[in-house]
């Protein structure tokens, strides 16, 4: 109950955190700051709120899996862009 | 709980719904991770132009959208816990926020779209707005990528509601038990996926100027 309920507390905070840091108008920094807090909420959502810190290692695989897949098609498709 | 010829246990039979639902959600993941590159291939093309789609976006309701979704997920989460700790009362009534959450989360889309279409924007070749046609093309492919990607994750939003509402309906007759509970716990899985995804699509459309 209490770890569910500080997550849920930590996930309005960096909500709040990210919001904040959107109206300071970072310039370049303003998408990678987005972004990393982004994954650190849906890292905190995965790992507590759907368990995966207390499955076998053959599910928090196939998360590990499907995050190198997106890398592998956000860097190709970057590199395709950026590179023309 | 009746163990399948299959498996050597409950808990490997469970273990496989489990895994067989991961796979589900990374292949979800990637379905929607198509879709973010091609919102970054297009922002890399035209930044300026995103950027003022970004900025003509309603920051408080995207906001206020996150909380709520965030906030689901949470009640959602509590209805696992619940049964896993053996209770039976009070499932119900945070599997029925969850969904009213998730309720609340489509009314606020559904203003934002009225807002939107009030301004003349609208996917493709139907978008008319003489403010945002002075950033060229930009708007025009954002609003696309926008409408096409927050409509795909409402359609997953629903469906996130009949998932959980056959859940609440069948915990209502015979309720789940601390040995038996696998559709709440992958119905609950799905939830936390659709919440994940809306994680980034909030700073993508609402905050990156």
């Amino acid at each position: 109950m209490m770890r569910y309920l500080v997550v849920w507390i930590a996930l309005l905070l960096l909500t709040g955190l990210s919001y904040l840091a959107a109206q300071l108008h970072l310039g370049a920094w303003e998408i990678f700051v987005a972004l990393a807090i982004a994954a650190v909420k849906a890292t905190l959502v995965g790992l507590f709120f759907m368990h995966l810190i207390e499955q076998r290692f053959t599910v928090g695989l196939v998360g590990i899996v499907t995050m190198l897949w997106v890398a592998l098609l956000c860097l190709g498709v970057a590199a395709d862009v950026g590179m023309r | 709980m009746k163990v399948h010829d299959q498996y050597d246990s409950l808990e490997t039979q469970q273990h496989a719904a489990r895994l067989g639902m991961w796979v589900f959600l990374g292949s979800e993941t990637l379905l929607f991770a198509a879709l973010f590159a091609l919102y970054m291939a297009y922002r890399m093309i035209y930044p300026e132009g995103f950027a003022a789609g970004v900025e003509h976006s309603d920051q408080v309701m995207g906001t206020l959208n996150t909380v709520v979704l965030i906030t689901s997920s949470f009640t959602v989460a509590l209805a696992v816990h619940a049964v896993r700790d053996g209770h039976r009362r009070g499932v119900g009534w945070l599997l029925l926020a969850t969904i009213a959450l998730a309720g609340v989360f489509l009314v606020i889309k559904g203003f934002e779209y009225a807002h939107h279409f009030r301004d003349g924007i609208y996917p493709g070749h139907l978008f008319d707005n003489d403010e945002l046609d002075t950033h060229g093309r930009g708007p025009i492919l954002f609003f696309t990528l926008y409408f096409f990607m927050t409509g795909l994750h409402a359609l997953h939003v629903i469906a996130g509601i009949v998932f959980l509402g056959v859940v609440a309906v069948v915990h209502r007759r015979r309720p789940y038990t601390s040995e038996s509970y696998v559709p709440l716990d992958l119905g609950a899985l799905y939830w936390h996926l659709v919440d994940a995804v809306w994680i980034f699509l909030w700073p993508i459309f609402y905050l990156m100027k």
